[in-house]
């Protein structure tokens, strides 16, 4: 949070065509909030070390595991975001219908709990409405 | 008189009264679904109807309109998607409400209640726009510069658990909404040299990404837990006694979502989420704790953005203002059949306004029609196994993003946007701030320099401007509240008065 408020309060200061002093130029207030942004961050720093502090004290007498901050992504979100990503690369290529539907019966077989034949129906009903709705009565330009 | 009677027409044409009611279903859906906005819905029905005759083009768009802007709750309930940016605030309670297996009576009480805030909004639109819309245009930049500051205060409700957490994330969404050309100067703001920023961060996209993907991939950490088996009503009608109950909620709410409508720029987002932060804090003992599956929760945003839309279309109508970007369309509807929006629309043309009228009315008495009567459709989407609904939703979530401008750009944004709102609710930071920012910073900066700039570049002369007019200082006096209520020596004081009391 710290380094995201400076980079921004640097970006303002720095920022071509405007004097980040003059109110009526566009950095002011950009400026204005990175700073606000920054002691935000160093207050929400301080109460983390604190609850982390009580929190670290309470696991010593109760043995129980003390939660920290995570920027670990969860296996199966990780692979259905690979997933998403492989469907809108593809998308350009195989148009939607092809594209979707290979999606889908993919994300479906992925996540489990459904049998290939519903997995199949279900798969090709929604992208044929989809079609439908999107192309024919909306008339929206499908890839 | 003979003008005022026009109200009349959609309810005995029937060409008309069927364009409302196919409107208002259609709007419900496509509010509902997450990716589809109500502005993208009219915007789209605008190319459609470009060669019908101006009456039915606009029954058909105000019946969307209003089934687009209550449609978005459906989803904000079931799946805390919301539908809508101005659905955003139901979410808060409505999903929990139907964690708690309430989800049909979650569902009944936004439609009641939502009718009651919108047919508030159609008697305003009728009896006061003249009124409301000379306020408005009385409104100085100093004026608008507090208003949005007061919306982004809100952050104090919105962000769970943390509030400098919630302030630097509001912040965070002020500097992604400034991103992109300067309107003052053409000048490149936090674009890294992209031309791509040039044009700013789209707002749906934005939506879409935090309240959309974010949501798919934060239900597959809990795939395969059984969660509470919801305990689904079809058809649920309150009694009298707790229609009555808060029938004076809403109706307060209602006149704020109206007042707040009317404001350019303030459209139904912001008039749900300050309904939603009266509903917190003028209710004393609520149903459930807020946040938790308060009943006020959900009766207040929906009265107050549904309300919104009567609002909207005051300054929309008589000054040729949009309220926000659904009546900025309706307003090119106008021009396409040759009609000029503005004072003299209802001097020239006043058959037409009272058309609209009786349209938002009429739309109305469909959405509680159809409101209650599919409840049970909508409840059964929350039964669908994760594993087909949360494919579909990031389907619809992809597709709907391609559509904006068909650009696979913005289907990338999605995606990052998804991403960081995953982290952001793995590490218990609020989305709702960061959206308000985006909303809002735009407002902010350009209000704020045009207001220095009206007090002669001179920041003395900038503050004591606000003691200068009735409306800036009633203006500062709620702002300078608002402030206070949040601090620790007000809830203390608060406290001291309760505790005197009782």
């Amino acid at each position: 949070m710290m380094v995201v408020s400076a980079v921004i309060l640097y970006m303002s200061i720095t920022m071509k065509r405007f004097d980040v002093t003059d109110p009526a130029g566009g950095s002011f207030l950009p400026a204005v909030i990175s700073l606000i942004m920054l002691a935000a961050a160093v207050t929400t720093l301080i109460k983390t070390w604190r609850t982390a502090k009580l929190e670290k004290d309470a696991s010593e007498v109760t043995n129980t595991k003390v939660n920290e901050p995570s920027l670990k992504l969860n296996v199966t979100v990780f692979y259905y975001l690979l997933i998403i990503i492989g469907f809108v690369i593809i998308l350009p290529y195989l148009s939607f219908i092809y594209a979707a539907l290979i999606f889908l019966v993919g994300s479906m077989l992925f996540l489990k709990n459904i049998s290939i034949v519903k997995n199949l129906i279900i798969s090709i009903c929604t992208v044929f409405v989809f079609y439908v709705i999107f192309q024919q009565f909306f008339n929206i330009v499908l890839p | 008189m003979e003008n005022v009677l026009s109200f009349l027409i959609p309810f005995y044409n029937l060409e008309l009264l069927l364009l409302v009611a196919l409107g208002t279903i259609a709007g419900i859906f496509i509010g509902a679904i997450p990716g589809l906005s109500v502005t993208m819905a009219v915007a789209l029905l605008l190319s459609l109807t470009y060669t019908w005759e101006v009456l039915p083009a606009l029954a058909l768009m105000v019946g969307v309109y209003i089934g687009g802007v209550f449609g978005g709750s459906r989803a904000a309930i079931l799946m805390n998607m919301p539908g809508s940016p101005a659905s955003i605030a139901t979410s808060f309670d409505g999903y929990p409400m139907s964690q708690r297996g309430e989800a049909g009576i979650a569902l009944s009480l936004t439609t009641i209640y939502s009718v009651v805030g919108g047919i508030i909004g159609v008697i305003v639109l009728a009896l006061a726009a003249p009124l409301v819309s000379q306020m408005a245009l009385l409104f100085a930049q100093r004026d608008y510069f507090l208003i949005a500051i007061l919306g982004l205060l809100l952050v104090g409700s919105l962000s769970k658990g943390m509030l400098s957490k919630g302030i630097f994330i509001a912040g965070l969404g002020v500097i992604i909404g400034v991103v992109g050309m300067d309107p003052m100067t053409g000048a490149p703001r936090f674009t890294f040299g992209s031309l791509q920023l040039m044009t700013g961060v789209n707002f749906v996209v934005a939506v879409l990404g935090l309240f959309g993907l974010s949501e798919v991939l934060y239900q597959m950490r809990e795939l395969h837990k059984k969660g509470n088996v919801v305990n689904v009503r079809g058809l649920f009608i309150p009694p009298i006694a707790m229609f009555l109950k808060f029938l004076p909620l809403s109706i307060r709410t209602g006149v704020l979502g109206v007042l707040i409508g009317a404001l350019p720029g303030a459209g139904g987002e912001i008039a749900a989420l300050i309904s939603y932060d009266h509903a917190k804090r003028s209710t004393k003992n609520p149903t459930h704790p807020f946040g938790e599956g308060a009943h006020e929760g959900v009766i207040a945003p929906e009265s107050g953005n549904n309300a919104a839309i009567g609002g909207a279309m005051i300054p929309m109508l008589t000054l040729g203002i949009p309220g926000d970007a659904v009546t900025a369309i309706f307003i090119g509807a106008l021009f396409i059949h040759g009609l000029q929006p503005g004072p003299l629309l209802m001097t020239n043309t006043p058959d037409l306004f009272w058309v609209i009228v009786g349209s938002s009315l009429l739309a109305n008495i469909f959405l509680l029609i159809f409101g209650l009567l599919v409840v049970s459709i909508f409840v059964k989407v929350v039964t669908i196994p994760k594993q087909v609904l949360l494919p579909i939703v990031a389907l619809i979530t992809i597709v709907g993003a391609f559509a904006i401008n068909n650009s696979m750009t913005n289907v990338y944004w999605v995606i990052g946007f998804g991403i960081v709102g995953y982290f952001m609710k793995v590490n218990n930071f609020s989305v709702g701030p960061l959206v308000l920012g985006i909303i809002l910073g735009p407002m902010i900066d350009v209000s704020f320099r045009r207001a220095f700039m009206e007090a002669g570049n001179s920041l003395s002369n900038f503050f004591l401007s606000y003691f200068t007019s009735p409306i800036s200082l009633v203006l500062l006096v709620a702002f300078l509240f608002t402030v206070l209520s949040q601090t620790k020596a007000y809830e203390t004081l608060k406290g001291k008065v309760l505790a005197r009391k009782s």
